[in-house]
């Protein structure tokens, strides 16, 4: 079977695997545009009564058929998803249909770092605040493990049904980070130690004493760079180190930090660095910039490297702040016109 | 009017496949810079992944 038979089988067949309840529901595959312009197809279960539903990525399942793993093994292990899935958004600890309502949600926000650029189909349909050449986005945590996260994009039109701005929003997921996704710190050499699967001892970082480098990430290492949001994290980091930083994009889920040299370093070289290990040792998915960027601990800056000689200038969310209060009404118009309804809600 | 809805989907887990990337690209970000600013030197290579 190619993909497209091994979808029509699955159509076809599901329903022999999955208990009476699903019987009537409909079936379909959708597609869903991931982090980075990348695509992932899903097998939606959807239940009359039900407002959320399960979505089964397909791919992995195509590769284990590839692979040679019988088909009647393959539709119970898809079954099976299903069942945990939607025992998942039952399990949930809010009333999944109170996600249009932000006092019900507020406590739930997170924010991610995206590459802005590589990213303009999602962000047409989300709100999202600039920061250098990369972008907030806005996620509702709905459920997490020591290993996975299940978490629900906000939409421009959920935006709109909450009725605030994306800086009210903003707020809200910088004031959650240390709650919901606590950043964290720490050597390169202790996290490779603690990642090393067995086998990589190649890669072992035994440099111990020569120039430290150390990661930013948050607890479950999804997401992580969204820390650089965090501006008393960041004054955490750079008192420990004693310095401003130098920071690299090594992924969406982590980022690279060393104390910036008293000498103007080679951008650059660093620059030239970060491309080649993003072309070959990067998941598209995960890629989240070619830059450089610098940590000033005095004004709290984050700027690409270069333009660090640029005179200081206030973040875009800084000046949108101080334009809010200025004029609210404004404030509120402006938001009102990026938003379009969008019906279906990714996670 | 349209019943809006909300699909249930994983997020990013982490696998192997991941996590070995993930050392494989950490531990040439910490070659190569070393190497850059001279703390180490030039001699070791790294495997592929």
């Amino acid at each position: 079977m190619n993909y497209q038979e091994f979808k029509d089988y699955i159509s076809e067949h599901i329903k022999e695997h999955l208990p009476a309840e699903y019987q009537d529901s409909n079936i379909s595959f959708v597609s869903f545009t991931k982090n980075n312009n990348t695509h992932r197809e899903g097998l939606q279960i959807q239940k009359d009564d039900e407002s959320a539903m399960p979505c089964i990525y397909m791919d992995n399942f195509f590769k284990d058929y590839q692979s040679g793993e019988k088909m009647v093994n393959i539709m119970e292990s898809i079954a099976t998803a299903v069942s945990s899935s939607t025992d998942i958004y039952h399990g949930f600890a809010f009333d999944i249909n109170q996600i249009s309502n932000f006092d019900s949600m507020k406590n739930r926000v997170i924010c991610r770092l995206v590459n802005k650029d590589s990213n303009s189909e999602i962000l047409s349909n989300v709100p999202f605040t600039p920061f250098e050449n990369l972008a907030a986005t806005y996620h509702i945590l709905v459920n997490k493990q020591s290993d996975s996260l299940n978490t629900l994009a906000i939409s421009n039109k959920m935006l709109k049904d909450y009725g605030i701005s994306v800086d009210k929003l903003h707020e809200a997921a910088v004031q959650n980070m240390d709650s919901l996704m606590p950043p964290k710190f720490e050597s390169m050499s202790d996290m490779l130690h603690r990642l090393a699967p067995p086998g990589m001892d190649a890669f072992l970082d035994n440099t111990e004493d020569s120039m430290p480098l150390y990661i930013l990430t948050n607890e479950t290492g999804i997401y992580g760079a969204s820390v650089l949001l965090n501006k008393s994290f960041m004054d955490r980091v750079t008192t420990e180190i004693g310095k401003d930083l130098v920071i690299l994009p090594s992924s969406v889920h982590e980022v690279i930090a060393f104390p910036r040299p008293d000498v103007e370093d080679d951008v650059k070289g660093l620059e030239d660095i970060v491309k080649s290990i993003n072309a070959n040792y990067l998941a598209p998915e995960d890629f989240l910039s070619n830059s450089v960027y610098e940590y000033h601990a005095e004004n709290h800056r984050f700027i690409q490297c270069a333009r660090a000689h640029e005179p200081a200038q206030e973040t875009s969310h800084e000046s949108k702040q101080k334009a809010d209060k200025e004029n609210p009404i404004k404030a509120h118009a402006k938001s009102s016109r990026q938003i379009s309804p969008q019906e279906e809600i990714s996670l | 009017m349209k019943k809006t809805t909300t699909s249930i989907r994983p997020e990013v887990s982490r696998d192997s496949v991941n996590t070995k990337l993930q050392t494989a690209r950490l531990s040439a970000y910490a070659k190569r810079i070393k190497t850059m600013t001279g703390k180490e030197s030039t001699k070791d290579e790294l495997p592929r992944v």
